[in-house]
């Protein structure tokens, strides 16, 4: 009798187990097998694959998302596959980006039933990299952070700098703000007056943070034209410790003289 | 087989078939319904399983709230020991001897749990990033939105899942970590805490008061605009998103009102949900905010915005609305919808808050 009480307190512990078995792999082993019985229509099956690809994005599971909303795009069915095109195009990056981008294009082509001007204005901007007025709102900020990015990498500062609007730093965070500064700095020279990132330099002047320490570059620098090698080296140190993260502006921080 | 063993071994079939099941047996029966259903019903189906789950929670919640809190009783108090309150109620959060609140009652795995002690979902500057969305920092595309779905979703996990403390410092294996001494593991053991959140995970936020002083620290700022905008690129640019962007037409009334009782109801379970809302006739101009309380005035309902493009003296008086009329009508706005990872993250947060509820009071 106490061996059948200590076995079923055990196995009720396991069943707790099973039932914490996430929703996503039960959802994905019904479908599996409705899948596998063969009867199921492809309009139907269609959105059994949407649906799983909806909950693995849902569940951040990019890998699972990407493979079922590639199932339902290859099934040859009259539903409407814009939202597998349009995840996955989000999925991905490179050349697989661009391919999808032109396939869901002529997909579009060919059902225009299930084409908008919203779409065209919206694939156009992903084709062409050329923004619409109407799109502006949505995408014009991750715009022109891709287009100051390229800038900065081509050390063409003074476009980059042109980009920004000196009104618009004040409540940004951290990161803008060094941005702007060192641009300023890189543009101007000496002639900056004010830095951004100088209060927060006030503030922490040890923290272990890369604008505070390009700050510092860049204080140094306004107050003596030159650049204190020590505090670039801290800058270097940083990076070289944290690898993954950015370094242009670090890059663009040696060519200040 | 003597009769004990095989009772021994019925026993471990059936239990070990049935917990194998517990899981399955309510997403196979879902599964057959969903697929005998006409192709209109399928196509209409939204996220699904996460849908469910929240429901499911909404459910037992509105049932925990029809039952009284129980008071303890001060002589029960008394006679168990110097360390509980004198007066306490067993609701979520409550710091009551087991043997007079529940676990149940204390740390309940219902919306209750996101009613935290001492936390407003009123802008109050102590529950803000201590940086704004920065939509005019482009000089081009003046008023764009920024990346204020990031901002958004940022702002509301800390507030839901962060406990801050400052009287602790931050370890590793049994050792202290300071800026000073061990800057690199510091940074990265805040990286850690910062991706727990970001994950729905309910963590203690050592050496810190609150997520405004948090997020004023340089180290930590830095960390939180990636995540924003890695948050903004995760949500933006999806098919649901695009949707609600192209959409620049009045919803219909029906819709709108459901989505009415629908942010009514999130509000008083202690949420403040996030929406993301198209201007009406002009598509693509779509902004992401949360709702931190309502009003009814007058034949329609106010819903209060915790706008990320303003500080909160700026939006903690209502400043920045969403009205719905009593007749469906959504003032200025084309689609407004709560977005499907609402749900999926609520589900998460209810279980990870329960958890760290109960460990801390030993049960």
């Amino acid at each position: 009798m106490k061996t059948l009480i200590f076995i079923f307190s055990v196995l009720f512990s396991f069943s707790t187990l099973f039932a914490d078995e996430t929703s996503f792999k039960s959802l994905e082993k019904n479908v599996s097998e409705e899948v596998s019985k063969g009867t199921l229509p492809k309009d139907k099956l269609i959105h059994l694959y949407l649906l799983l690809g909806r909950e693995a994005l849902l569940e951040s599971d990019k890998e699972n998302a990407k493979k079922y909303y590639e199932l339902a795009q290859k099934i040859e069915v009259s539903e409407n596959k814009s939202e597998a095109y349009i995840n996955l195009i989000s999925l991905t990056k490179g050349e697989e980006r661009k391919k999808l981008i032109a396939d869901y294009s002529k997909y579009l082509e060919k059902n225009t039933e299930f084409s908008n001007k919203e779409l065209a204005t919206y694939l156009e901007y992903l084709k062409t990299g050329k923004i619409d007025e109407d799109l502006k709102p949505y995408l014009g900020f991750y715009d022109s952070a891709e287009k100051l990015a390229s800038l900065i990498k081509a050390k063409d500062y003074l476009s980059a700098y042109a980009l920004l609007n000196p009104k618009g730093i004040e409540r940004s965070a951290i990161p803008f703000k060094i941005t702007y500064d060192l641009l300023n700095v890189l543009v101007n020279k000496s002639v900056v007056k004010q830095l951004y990132c100088q209060e927060t330099l006030e503030k922490y002047p040890e923290a272990y943070s890369y604008s505070v320490k390009i700050c510092k570059v860049l204080s140094h620098y306004l107050k003596t034209k030159t650049v204190s090698k020590n505090d670039l080296l801290d800058v270097q140190k940083f990076y070289d410790d944290n690898p993954e993260e950015d370094k242009s502006l670090f890059i663009a921080l040696k060519d200040l003289k | 087989m003597k009769t004990k063993h095989k009772l021994i071994t019925m026993a471990f079939l059936v239990i070990f078939t049935v917990a194998w099941n517990q899981t399955g047996l309510g997403i196979s029966s879902a599964i057959k319904n969903i697929v005998s259903l006409p192709i209109d019903g399928i196509r209409s189906l939204g996220n699904w399983i996460t849908g469910d789950n929240y429901k499911a929670i909404n459910k037992k919640t509105a049932e925990a709230k029809k039952k009284a809190k129980a008071f303890c009783d001060l002589d029960k108090n008394k006679a168990i020991g110097d360390l509980e309150k004198v007066v306490c109620q067993c609701k979520a959060w409550a710091q009551c001897h087991k043997k007079l609140c529940s676990c149940d009652e204390m740390c309940p795995e219902t919306f209750e749990i996101f009613e935290r002690p001492k936390m407003s979902h009123v802008p109050d500057g102590n529950n803000c990033l201590a940086f704004e969305n920065s939509p005019e920092f482009f000089i081009k595309h003046p008023m764009t939105q920024g990346y204020c779905w990031g901002h958004a979703v940022v702002t509301q996990r800390f507030n839901r899942l962060a406990f801050f403390n400052k009287k602790k410092t931050p370890m590793k294996e049994g050792k202290i970590l300071t800026q000073k001494t061990t800057p690199k593991s510091w940074r990265d053991f805040y990286l850690g805490v910062i991706d727990k959140i970001i994950k729905n995970q309910a963590t203690e936020i050592p050496g810190f008061s609150s997520l405004n002083e948090f997020s004023a620290h340089p180290t930590i700022q830095e960390l939180l605009a990636s995540r924003v905008s890695k948050e903004w690129a995760n949500n933006a640019m999806t098919f649901e998103a695009l949707n609600v962007a192209m959409s620049a037409k009045p919803m219909k009334p029906a819709t709108a009102l459901s989505l009415a009782e629908n942010l009514k109801n999130r509000i008083d379970n202690h949420q403040s949900p996030l929406i993301v809302m198209t201007k009406r006739d002009a598509r693509f101009n779509t902004h992401v905010v949360l709702v931190y309380g309502y009003k009814e005035e007058k034949g329609k309902t106010i819903f209060c915005l915790n706008d990320n493009n303003y500080r909160a003296s700026e939006n903690n008086q209502c400043q920045h609305k969403l009205v719905i009329s009593s007749q469906g009508d959504i003032e200025g706005k084309g689609k407004v919808i709560i977005p499907s990872g609402e749900d999926l993250s609520s589900v998460k947060q209810v279980e990870s808050l329960a958890t760290y509820c109960r460990a801390g009071r030993g049960c």
